[in-house]
């Protein structure tokens, strides 16, 4: 009985425990697979005036229209050419879809909670880290795992949520 | 009132609770071993949808590995995850009760098909490409 309940348990944490892994200038970091509903190709985004910096634009995905983040932008790295391994990663958080473009997305990982350590923490130093949710061991390698919901502020999720809308209404 | 009467309605006055709280106890047992099995059930849908989701996401990746390649590697790695992914949509279909998560799972039944049967018409259409290159294009030269 008390096996089961583990058996149980262990299945529980399995859609929680599996992570798409992609790379940002060479370090790999890992999105909870339950907020991934696509990954595509780059396409054209529309640029939108008086936006943050790593707000690239809208795309129109199956006539849905979703935000576009360059995370490299938004986590202060250099940015780069995009080429033809660079990938929107399509996630939703309530109802707001946004794309984080990526250097290139490649594999989904399953990593166990015995095997995240905490974020270092930046309090004192003034960098805001809450993005990153923990730090994955797999072998020798560090993963770092990303807290979806606080990538963005809850500023800009209004910001975009209500250019979408806008885009949107326009395009029906 | 008699004695008889007065040990008689005591018993009563005792015994209604009593009969409340077994019967209360009952149905609160009832209705969380209920509660357990339906949490159960949708732990179980839920690993399974998590599994679904992860090789449906490898899936797409190795299909965007092969457009931008077009090579035998990713075609497999497609091939492997996309039979990987059937199983679990069968085991999904055979195991998930859920009217409403039923209805979901053959909804996505049918468009993972519809995914596949395009992707090898892309296959097909790569290979026809590569024919094109190598037999008409390279023979005629420049």
């Amino acid at each position: 009985m008390e096996q089961d309940e583990l058996l149980e348990e262990e299945e529980e944490q399995y859609q929680e425990n599996k992570y798409l892994l992609f790379r940002l200038a060479g370090e790999v970091y890992g999105i909870m697979i339950g907020y991934v509903t696509d990954i595509i190709e780059l396409k054209p985004v529309t640029y939108i005036p008086d936006m943050p910096a790593y707000v690239k634009g809208v795309i129109n995905l199956r006539n849905k229209i979703i935000p576009v983040i360059d995370l490299r932008i938004r986590f202060g790295m250099p940015e780069r050419e995009y080429d033809d391994r660079t990938c929107i990663i399509v996630i939703t958080m309530g109802e707001l879809s946004v794309g984080f473009i990526v250097d290139t997305v490649t594999e989904v990982k399953e990593i166990l909670d015995t095997d995240i350590s905490d974020p270092p923490k930046f309090n004192e130093s003034g960098i805001d880290a809450s993005y990153i949710a923990g730090l994955g061991k797999v072998h020798d390698e560090v993963k770092i795992l990303i807290d979806v919901e606080h990538v963005l502020s809850q500023y800009d999720i209004q910001l975009l949520q209500t250019n979408a809308n806008a885009k949107e209404g326009a395009v029906s | 009132m008699k004695m008889r009467s007065k040990i008689t309605l005591g018993f009563v006055l005792v015994i209604i609770p009593f009969l409340v709280a077994v019967v209360w106890g009952v149905v609160s047992l009832q209705e969380a071993s209920e509660g357990f099995t339906e949490y159960r059930e949708l732990a179980r849908d839920t690993n399974l949808a998590g599994r679904l989701q992860a090789n449906m996401l490898m899936v797409r990746m190795s299909a965007k590995d092969f457009i931008i390649s077009t090579s035998d590697d990713a075609h497999e790695a497609f091939e492997e995850h996309f039979t990987a992914m059937e199983g679990f949509m069968q085991e999904a279909q055979q195991s998930i009760e859920n009217t409403e998560r039923a209805k979901l799972i053959d909804e996505a039944d049918e468009r993972v098909t519809e995914y596949g049967e395009y992707f090898d018409k892309v296959f097909e259409e790569s290979h026809a490409i590569l024919d094109l290159q190598t037999q008409e294009l390279d023979v005629a030269g420049p």
